[in-house]
């Protein structure tokens, strides 16, 4: 399962702070270029492979408006 | 069953980080996912959660209302920064002031006691007495 987010709208850290909050259930791969950051998910625990990736999705929108608040 | 919509935004009309607040307030009932040219259109995925009894037709109204409502409480955040700022900074020279004159205050009574008789001249403590 890949993920990418957009560099426009996500913030690397955010994307770091949320794999650290998820990483007790999957096993993830982050990539960066210069536009993009790729999450690659794998080892999905059973009980939350359907909504992990929206659920991490969510949660990473979440950090990067914590972060953005906090540069303000 | 996950139904998704997308929303496209003018970023012309609402800055991002109008879109970041309305998005962020509907991180309980949906899914939201953010991409496209952040120039040109920006794109809001939304998706219901199997939990979320909200229908998704009714979401996207809902979503651009709060869009608006968020846009709005920027730009007024925005143009009343400076006189935001100028209140604060007063109300704290001002309680700043008002400790020091206290303080102050507080001092000069201590020592106007004068428990240990300091401010008492030599002469007077210690020298011959005068018939």
């Amino acid at each position: 399962m890949i993920v990418v987010f957009d560099k426009n709208f996500y913030k690397t850290k955010a994307v770091k702070n949320s794999i650290k909050a998820y990483q007790d259930l999957a096993l993830f791969n982050i990539e960066e270029t210069a536009n993009n950051i790729k999450v690659k998910i794998s080892k999905i625990d059973q009980d939350v492979k359907k909504i992990i990736k929206d659920e991490f999705c969510n949660y990473v929108l979440a950090e990067t408006k914590k972060i953005n608040q906090k540069c303000l | 069953m996950k139904k998704e919509i997308i929303i496209p935004i003018n970023p012309n009309f609402y800055s991002l980080e109008a879109v970041y607040g309305a998005a962020y307030i509907f991180l309980d009932s949906c899914y939201v996912f953010l991409d496209g040219d952040i120039k040109k259109e920006i794109k809001v995925h939304l998706k219901n959660k199997d939990s979320s009894s909200i229908k998704i037709n009714k979401l996207k109204g809902e979503f651009l209302n709060e869009l608006l409502n968020c846009s709005l409480r920027y730009k007024i955040s925005h143009n009343n920064k400076k006189i935001r700022e100028y209140i604060i900074a007063t109300a704290l020279i001002s309680s700043s002031k008002k400790e020091n004159i206290e303080d102050f205050q507080e001092e000069n009574d201590e020592w106007g006691e004068d428990s240990l008789s300091i401010a008492v001249p030599w002469e007077e403590k210690f020298g011959k007495k005068k018939d």
